[in-house]
């Protein structure tokens, strides 16, 4: 009874070792066909290796990245995403006063590329070393107004979309992006006598943008972009009598067209903050 | 005899696992492969040769619109060396802010205020610029407009000295004066960045956004407060410059990258 147990044993021990050795094998061969794609394989359908038909050494050393065709898709989609995207921004296009902006773009991507928003900002002013020159090189005072805030309703455009890598090493992608809409800015006179009084005017303000996002992640994206902000400012007259009130002041107040033309700098949060894609790989 | 066996059996059931463990420790096939195959090396041992216009942005009293020369060699894919050459073709293009001052003065002089001929005989206005400049492009890649045009394009940026040839209306004889336009050759630095997005292999649409930094007093006017200009009220200017370019790469064929 004990030497058939005995022999039971053996031969389940044996079996054991056929089945390990069989199933080594197995993953052996495995990993080695994932190292030495089989003759023709890279060729099936998709693209010819460069040394295929090589001798066998020349195969040996070819990369093993150069037998796989990779079709990256479209890293980002848009289409029924909210993004909200707080901005800053500086003039780029006046002389004697700067604002910086800061705001924020509440805009739902109706499509991968249309979009509809809204935009609000505040700004803070700054005279240039220019118009701190104008007094001491030519005795006078420039007439300048300051923006307060502004708000929009903005459609977007997605043009265009692009992908570039850093050294060969990263790639990254990108699009083009126009915007146009209409809005509300608020101007105050800076009075050329300190002690006189200021008024403000509220104006209709057609906007324009163009600009670049690029996608850091599936929700997180960054974006510069030059906007043209185009209204008509009142300014305080230069025959403003010494004592004027403000009102009286804003009934004859100089018009000009203005184009007030920022670049500004974003960060956009997109939610929901993952997308899926509609076809298969 | 009844320890071996076990022991044997139980090696031998491990064989196959370490084998596999072995192949899920082995780095992705495409661990070492470049972000892009077969890419075209647009840029790597070629000339470049450009020319178009240029125009400036921000200039306190005068425009200039710039007719422009480029020519460069691009070291590797990533780093070239570049000349820039430009020429002012509207000397006399006043600014909008420019014109709004000269309607205030008046023909007369009074207490400090200069007519407007005096304050004319003050104002410099770019004749020609040179920049030498070392350009790093780190990004190149592909666009699609509307998705039915496709370009190779990259960006770059670049630094290195600069120089800008003023001139002025009337030159200045002597220092100390109320009004003394600053004229001749400056030397400052220049940097910026710019884009090709190339419509084949050998010719491309650059634009390029620079600033060239010299010591100036575009009003040749007293900036510090002593009441006289004098080489005392020179101060770093910046002289933004928007161009655009048509170029052309040499040789005219592209070589393809692994």
């Amino acid at each position: 009874m004990t030497s058939i147990v005995n022999l039971l044993k053996l031969k389940t021990f044996f079996a054991l070792v056929v089945l390990s050795g069989v199933s080594g094998w197995t993953a052996s061969a495995q990993a080695q066909a994932k190292k030495e794609p089989l003759p023709g394989s890279a060729s099936a359908g998709l693209e010819p290796g460069p040394s295929a038909g090589a001798t066998p050494e020349a195969a040996s050393a070819k990369k093993t990245w150069e037998d796989i065709v990779v079709v990256p898709r479209k890293a980002f989609l848009k289409s029924g995403r909210l993004e909200l995207a707080p901005f800053t921004g500086i003039t780029v296009n006046d002389l004697l006063i700067r604002h910086y902006a800061f705001g924020a773009d509440i805009n739902y991507f109706l499509t991968d590329v249309f979009s509809v928003g809204l935009q609000g900002q505040y700004f803070i002013k700054e005279r240039s070393d220019r118009e701190g020159l104008v007094g001491l090189q030519y005795n006078r005072v420039p007439t300048l107004n300051r923006y307060k805030y502004a708000g929009a309703l903005n459609f977007g455009y997605v043009p265009g979309y692009g992908k570039f890598s850093l050294f060969n090493r990263f790639i990254w992608h990108w699009d083009i992006f126009v915007t146009g809409g209409v809005g509300l800015i608020w101007s105050e006179i800076i009075p050329r006598s300190v002690g006189d009084e200021k008024f403000s005017s509220m104006n209709i303000a057609p906007d324009f943008g163009i600009g670049t996002r690029f996608f850091i992640n599936q929700w997180l994206t960054v974006s510069l972009a030059f906007r043209d902000y185009v209204f008509n400012d009142k300014f305080e007259p230069t025959n403003r009598a010494p004592g004027e009130t403000g009102a009286a002041a804003k009934d004859h107040a100089q018009s000009e067209l203005v184009n007030h033309v920022m670049f500004t700098a974003s960060v956009g949060f997109f939610l929901p903050t993952s997308f899926q894609y509609k076809s298969p790989r | 005899m009844r320890l071996p066996i076990k022991s044997l059996a139980f090696l031998s059931l491990l064989a196959p696992v370490a084998a596999q463990a072995e192949d899920y420790a082995r780095k992705s096939p495409l661990a070492d492969a470049p972000a892009i195959r077969r890419q075209v090396e647009l840029r790597d041992k070629r000339f470049e040769l450009g020319a178009g216009f240029g125009t400036t942005l921000g200039q306190d009293f005068y425009n200039a619109v710039l007719v422009q020369g480029r020519l460069g060699f691009h070291l590797t894919d990533w780093l070239a060396v570049s000349g820039t050459f430009g020429h002012n073709l509207t000397p006399n293009y006043k600014t909008s802010f420019n014109n709004k001052l000269l309607g205030t003065l008046e023909a007369t002089t009074k207490d400090r205020t200069p007519t407007e001929g005096q304050a004319l005989d003050g104002m410099n206005k770019i004749g020609q610029i040179i920049g030498a400049q070392v350009e790093v492009t780190p990004f190149a890649g592909k666009l699609s407009l509307f998705s039915k045009v496709f370009a190779n394009y990259d960006m770059y940026a670049f630094g290195g000295p600069g120089f800008i040839n003023f001139k002025s209306d009337v030159a200045c004889d002597a220092e100390d004066q109320p009004s003394c336009a600053v004229a001749g050759m400056k030397v400052g630095a220049t940097f910026g960045i710019g884009i090709h997005t190339f419509f084949n292999d050998y010719a491309a649409l650059n634009i390029e956004l620079r600033d060239i930094l010299v010591r100036n007093n575009p009003a040749g006017r007293d900036e510090n407060g002593d009441a006289v200009a004098n080489s005392l009220d020179l101060e770093w200017d910046s002289n933004y410059i928007v161009s655009l370019n048509v170029t052309f790469f040499l040789p005219s064929k592209a070589t393809v990258g692994p």
